[in-house]
């Protein structure tokens, strides 16, 4: 435990001496051009399926939605969705 | 949960125009470089600073590869340890003196008269440091300093987890040893 404190605590140290460094320019037009979203028989499929999910236990897919959210954290939703948009976006899509 | 929060803001702004991104560019280059210039020290010496700035740019460029699944400290850390080791490839000449001193701005900055036990514990910390190779030094700092697991270290560092788990146990017995005066 004392080793873990002392090494913690000179790393802290050495970071904080580090000189300034000199920040390189902004490397730019690296953004991913965003094209219209056509999506795919996949993301139907899962709409569809969550629907599906919806009218087999009797709710509409928004109070499901609320229903995990009571037993999922949100900020574990809002990761999974910044997640489904980069995929999305990779294919060239947009949410 | 921030670290959660902070990775998802990453990706988000990393799919924005041209302004969010470069301020999201300016925010990472303030929170990281210094953590990731002293974690390069020991493979790129007196070459860290281009190294840190060849690692940002790099890591930018491909910035839509970050996944939020891991910290991007991690990622950040693995891109600059394949931009070093590249490097030396190419040059062939980069190899680490463990007896070199560190950058004369970092010893220069080292100099707190009142704290002459701190001190000495520092500076006993710094020389015991410097005698391990460059991938131990490493391991050490992702371990103390980042609070990263040993599978995550593994990831970084490539080189497997039991290795990592082995070396650990073995640098905890050997700075225990060589630090017992001053711990």
């Amino acid at each position: 435990m004392k080793l873990r404190k002392a090494l913690s605590h000179y790393y802290k140290n050495e970071i904080a001496m580090v000189p300034e460094i000199e920040t390189p320019a902004f490397p730019k037009n690296t953004a991913p051009a965003r094209q219209p979203f056509m999506p795919s028989f996949a993301l139907y499929s899962a709409l569809a399926l969550v629907c599906l999910l919806g009218m087999g236990t009797g709710q509409c897919p928004n109070a499901l939605s609320d229903r995990i959210q009571k037993h999922i954290q949100p900020e574990k939703i809002q990761l999974a969705l910044v997640s489904i948009e980069q995929e999305i976006q990779k294919i060239g899509g947009s949410l | 949960m921030l670290d959660l929060m902070e990775r998802a803001a990453i990706v988000q702004q990393a799919g924005g125009d041209e302004t969010t991104r470069q301020r999201l560019f300016e925010r990472l280059w303030k929170s990281y470089s210094r953590r990731l210039y002293f974690f390069l020290l020991p493979f790129a010496k007196s070459e860290t600073e281009d190294r840190v700035q060849d690692t940002f740019m790099k890591a930018f460029l491909s910035i839509e590869s970050y996944r939020a699944s891991h910290a991007f400290s991690t990622w950040l850390y693995t891109i600059g340890i394949r931009v070093c080791r590249s490097k030396i490839r190419k040059t062939q000449t980069e190899t680490f003196d463990p007896t070199d001193p560190l950058s004369p701005e970092m010893e220069e900055a080292i100099t707190p008269e009142s704290e002459a036990v701190k001190l000495d514990q520092h500076e006993s910390i710094r020389n015991e440091l410097k005698q391990l190779s460059a991938e131990d030094q490493q391991l050490v700092f992702l371990i103390y300093s980042e609070g990263l697991s040993a599978k995550t270290a593994a990831i970084i560092l490539d080189i497997p987890e039991g290795t990592v788990k082995s070396r650990l146990h073995y640098l905890k017995l050997r700075l225990k040893t060589g630090l017992k005066e001053v711990l």
